[in-house]
């Protein structure tokens, strides 16, 4: 789903665990394209396959798998970044992540082309499309957050659902870091969030009163 | 009865006859063999001595009573394999090793001609003439990355290419061990000329 710009949504609407995905069109040069948590190749509990319904989706937005030029990962779980093996695989694409769940990627098959680490990552497309990264640990060591301050858009990763936070038993975990980092991303202007999984809502929250609304509800799981 | 008991007596002389017949049969033997011999025997000894001195199981001075404990040709091998063992851990990517390793044979030369001064200025200059060299060579990989990211639109402060798995990058490290390899093999020779002179 087009959402404005050359910003693209896929919310995951299937049964079993997969992530949400979004995507900057034309991001990079030569029309490559920037994603973000391309999820499963198949989901594992009942094999739906997430990252072909992806693939299709992009192209009903009239967006071409094969150009994707960047995959940029919020942190190193499967359900996040399996897919990204594929596509690295099959269109040469660049991996951006966080060192410090590099280890989790790579047991997956796969390499890391970029380090993703406080400060701004510049795209082609100018100074719009400039997207900072902030290092939020917590759900994960190496769990990054992705800010668009033209469009004032948080991709939250697994920090932030809906009325909800991400769990903090997986290795490398932390309640404390969590807060402190979802402490750090309430202090930004936002008026939208894509969260990492649909749970309960389609994971996509829209207007700054949801926002702000959202922050005050998880405040009290910190 | 005493026909017997002779009869077994002389089958056991000429058993033991038979035996020391062939044992006088074989040849003696060569000087070069008895030295490989001995080598084989005392080798492990000077390299078991360095090994736990490097493990930290011995200190210095468990380093010099062990080197000063066998004599004659045993001890020359003794000390020729621990100091050949030491001179092998001088190595530019292991720094607490080859410091360890130094320590050691100074110890062991009992600093004869200045040579814990000579080895330190010696180390000290390789070592930062490499990290320098290759400091500059990372940042000159870093660059040619950046720009490469920069050709495909990726840039700004959130990003550092990752460059553990370049294999230009690899081959030009090599490359530049490899040039520093003779200055080290100097380091060593200060201590092996003064340590094994025989
Ligand atoms: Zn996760």
């Amino acid at each position: 789903m087009n959402v404005f710009d050359n910003f693209h949504v896929y919310l995951w609407r299937g049964n079993d665990n997969n992530c949400n995905t979004c995507l900057l069109a034309n991001a990079l040069n030569e029309g490559k394209h920037l994603i973000v948590d391309p999820g499963h190749v198949l989901t594992p509990s009942y094999r739906e396959p997430g990252l072909e319904r992806l693939a299709q989706e992009m192209r009903g937005d009239g967006v071409d798998y094969s150009s994707i030029g960047l995959v940029v990962l919020t942190h190193g779980h499967p359900d996040h970044c399996e897919a990204a093996v594929s596509i690295q695989k099959e269109t040469r694409a660049l991996i951006a992540m966080h060192q410090a769940d590099e280890e989790m990627f790579q047991m997956l098959g796969g390499r890391v082309d970029i380090y993703l680490q406080d400060g701004m990552l510049e795209l082609a497309a100018g100074k719009q499309s400039g997207l900072q990264i902030l290092h939020s640990p917590g759900h994960s060591p190496g769990h990054v957050a992705i800010y668009w301050p033209y469009r004032k858009v948080l991709i939250a990763g697994d920090c932030i659902f809906y009325r909800s936070t991400g769990r903090t038993d997986f290795p490398g975990g932390s309640s404390d870091m969590l807060r402190d980092s979802i402490e750090r991303l309430s202090r930004l202007d936002i008026e939208y969030i894509l969260c990492g999984h649909p749970y309960g809502h389609p994971g996509f929250i829209q207007g700054r009163d949801d926002v702000r609304e959202n922050f005050e509800l998880i405040k009290d799981y910190l | 009865m005493d026909h017997e008991k002779e009869t077994e007596e002389e089958r056991v002389k000429s058993a033991l006859e038979i035996a020391m017949e062939r044992i006088s049969g074989l040849p003696e033997l060569t000087p070069e063999e008895i030295a490989e011999q001995k080598e084989r025997e005392y080798r492990p000894v000077g390299e078991a001595l360095a090994n736990k001195y490097m493990q930290e199981i011995l200190d210095e001075n468990d380093l010099l009573s062990g080197f000063n404990d066998h004599q004659g040709v045993a001890g020359t091998i003794v000390r020729r394999a621990l100091v050949a063992h030491l001179c092998r851990s001088i190595q530019l990517d292991d720094f607490q090793a080859t410091v360890r390793a130094m320590n050691g044979l100074c110890q062991l030369a009992g600093d004869a001609e200045g040579i814990r001064e000579k080895a330190n200025t010696a180390w000290t200059r390789i070592l930062d003439d490499f990290e320098n060299r290759k400091n500059k060579t990372l940042q000159e990989n870093e660059a040619s990355e950046r720009e490469r990211l920069n050709v495909l639109g990726i840039s700004g402060s959130a990003v550092r290419p990752n460059l553990k798995d370049n294999e230009s990058l690899k081959k030009k490290l090599d490359e530049l061990h490899a040039s520093f390899e003779p200055g080290l093999e100097g380091l060593r020779a200060v201590f092996l000329q003064q340590l094994q002179p025989e």
